[in-house]
């Protein structure tokens, strides 16, 4: 599908001067957001995506990804430092993180916590790297019909594997799809559902959506949860001996299976639609303990467990991409967003991508690696820079926040009506929050929709709205058998372990934000029900 | 606190019906060009909905929602933020911005006066840098800004 010399082409792209500055720059701006308990990668991906319409696609694809890679990284360094995770995917860092911080070993924690990241994530990558083109080769061979029915198996393990309730995962994903159909509707061009108001031709904006619900509505829940918030988030002490701040060659080695491990676990679970990072995490984790000489360290500042933890959660970043780019269909919030930012770009996602956009995919893959690089560079560097500028009170971070929202969302959508719909999500984001509905499936329910109803109707066409036709589709027949084969097991799981793993851990990756004090209590039954 | 899904369910259950009998009769045309009408899709949403809503307000979740202070102070934010967009529409944003953030910040609980001056004067420079210099886009005007 691509010549050798596309593929040198595309890295060849990457390695300019401008795009290592931008994916630098995004690694640092991940790092600090990261950092911060409340913030997060993904509201600040969803946050910068406005601010990237005036790059060039491959730098601003970049620039993204170098966020969500930084934020992986600083989120670990509260979670270590106060044992509050800056992200989700942290809290199972924490649990034997913040021990050894408590042991006088902060930095030794925080630097293990990044070689283990990297190494994960750099894993996933060369995964996704030789993987992606094979597996868009044979995506192409799909039609509509075989389309339809890969979107409603992706649709039933999505809804199955996030959240703590099936019945209302599907409300959730009904409703994304509802608020999908607004616009005009794409067999007649007849508007639909807009009620006069011409702004809705396009259909509701996607920014608009994203950036209500994954950021403002996240933001206004966690001021109005805590009380006042004016104090530094995090500190750092200085007078560590020189053993306590740096992990050794021997330390770093002696994980090496562990990472793999981890590694592995969380590309894995990456591949697939609906399993988030959290969950990768304290499945590495759980899978280190169960595998360990010494259980009982685990939990008392093991560094096999922070090195567990990280590497699994950040494989699952490059991992995400692999649906993403082969089939077009988001398997997780970050890689809706980075969906988004194609589409914004001109380009759409899907098998077709190698083979239109080749050059600018594997550009794309050199930027992941660079991006890996910056963050252990970044990392290794700004640490203590960083302790000190998440020191700013939570109560300037989150007013600027909210401004570059509204600023962002204006800049987009070319005025304020979109922010009035930012808004209307962030308080409908606020309500399906506190109702237990999961705003992470509303939100790629949404992104599927159009995808969803132009599948149905190229379907209908093809077996002249006879649906019994559908048989003569085998790859189609497949995965709609599969569908209630998935059901099945999901609820044997859910009967037999009362909660299933991705409920429990992906509770808090459901929020997109960070629970600022996601306990270790929380983290402990997490395990044990794994 | 209160068991929410009941309540959920039946929101959900009532949203679907206005959505069938009210908002898609409306909000939809007929289409000319044959196959699936442009009612389909939202008509089958809804009943969904409606079927949905019914079994989780019969089987609800332990899922409990506790009414305290928490809505009050949402309701506080929520309410700044909209006078501020309402502001912005009309005066413009670099000069309702400042306010808006002092609002915010106040609202957070700061009180200290470097801060606040940080906050008022960093982040609509920051914006104003951004927006203005760096990317040569021109920040929300109001009617009378």
């Amino acid at each position: 599908m691509n010549d050798f010399a596309m593929i040198l082409a595309g890295f060849g792209d990457a390695f300019t001067l401008t795009n290592l500055l931008f994916v630098a720059f995004g690694v640092a701006i991940g790092q600090f957001v990261g950092a911060v308990p409340g913030i997060g990668p993904i509201m600040a991906m969803a946050i910068a995506i406005p601010f990237t319409f005036g790059l060039d696609p491959l730098p601003a694809i970049a620039f993204l990804i170098g966020v969500n890679k930084g934020g992986l990284v600083g989120g670990a360094i509260p979670a270590v430092l106060i044992n509050t995770p800056g992200t989700p995917d942290a809290a199972a860092t924490a649990l034997d993180g913040y021990p050894l911080s408590q042991q006088g070993k902060p930095l030794k924690a925080t630097k293990m916590a990044l070689f283990s990241s990297v190494t994960g994530d750099t894993f996933s990558d060369i995964v996704l790297i030789t993987v992606a083109a094979p597996l868009a080769i044979l995506a192409l061979k799909m039609g509509p019909v075989e389309v339809l029915a890969l979107i409603l198996f992706a649709f039933c393990v999505i809804v199955g594997l996030i959240g703590t309730s099936f019945i209302k995962g599907a409300i959730a994903a009904v409703l994304g799809l509802l608020v999908a159909t607004v616009g005009t509707d794409p067999q007649n061009s007849t508007p639909r559902l807009i009620f006069g108001n011409y702004q809705l031709y396009d259909g509701v904006p996607l920014i608009s959506v994203a950036i209500g619900m994954l950021a403002v509505s996240q933001i206004l829940l966690r001021l109005s949860s805590n009380g006042p918030s004016v104090a530094p988030a995090i500190s750092l002490s200085s007078d560590q001996d020189h053993g306590a701040q740096r992990v050794s060659w021997a330390e770093y080695w002696s994980c090496r299976f562990v990472m793999l491990r981890g590694a592995s676990i969380g590309t894995l679970l990456g591949a697939l639609p609906g399993i988030g990072s959290t969950a990768a995490a304290f499945i590495s984790y759980a899978a280190t303990k169960s595998a360990s000489r010494t259980p009982e360290s685990f939990g008392r500042g093991n560094i096999q467990g922070i090195a567990a933890a990280e590497s699994a959660n950040s494989a699952v970043v490059g991992a995400n991409l692999i649906p993403l780019l082969t089939l077009g269909i988001p398997g997780s919030v970050g890689a809706a967003l980075i969906i988004s930012a194609f589409m914004i770009h001109g380009i759409q996602p899907g098998p077709l991508l190698f083979q239109d956009q080749g050059r600018l995919i594997y550009g794309l893959f050199g930027a992941m690696v660079m991006a890996n690089l910056s963050n252990l560079i970044i990392g290794q560097l700004g640490l203590r820079f960083w302790v000190k500028v998440v020191s700013a009170p939570e109560s300037l971070i989150f007013a600027a926040a909210l401004l570059m929202c509204i600023i962002g969302v204006s800049l987009a959508t070319g005025g304020l009506f979109g922010v009035t719909i930012m808004f209307a999500f962030a308080l409908a984001g606020y309500v399906m929050m506190k109702s237990g509905l999961s705003v992470v499936i509303f939100i790629i329910a949404f992104f599927l929709g159009p995808r969803l109803e132009i599948s149905i109707l190229q379907s209908f066409v093809l077996i002249n709205g006879d649906w019994t036709q559908i048989a003569n589709y085998p790859i189609a027949v497949l995965l709609t058998a599969l569908i209630p084969i998935f059901l099945i097991w999901r609820s044997v799981r859910f009967r037999h372990g009362g909660t299933h793993a991705g409920d429990t851990v992906t509770g808090p990756a459901d929020n997109s934000v960070p629970q600022p004090s996601a306990p270790p209590e929380t983290s402990l039954n997490t395990k044990q029900d794994l | 606190m209160i068991k929410s899904d009941t309540t959920t369910g039946l929101c959900v259950l009532i949203l679907g019906l206005i959505l069938w009998l009210l908002l898609i009769p409306n909000g939809t045309e007929t289409g000319d060009a044959g196959g699936i009408e442009p009612d389909t899709l939202p008509n089958y949403l809804a009943w969904c909905l409606i079927a949905l809503g019914a079994v989780l307000a019969v089987r609800p979740t332990d899922n409990v929602v506790k009414i305290n202070g928490e809505l009050v102070k949402f309701g506080l934010f929520f309410g700044i933020l909209a006078v501020g967009l309402w502001a912005i529409w009309t005066f413009g944003f670099l000069y309702v911005s400042p306010f808006l953030v002092l609002a915010l910040m106040l609202a957070t609980g700061e009180r200290r006066a470097i801060w606040l001056a940080i906050g008022v004067v960093g982040i609509t420079s920051v914006i104003w840098v951004a927006v203005v210099w760096l990317l040569d886009r021109a920040l929300p005007g109001g009617t009378f800004g």
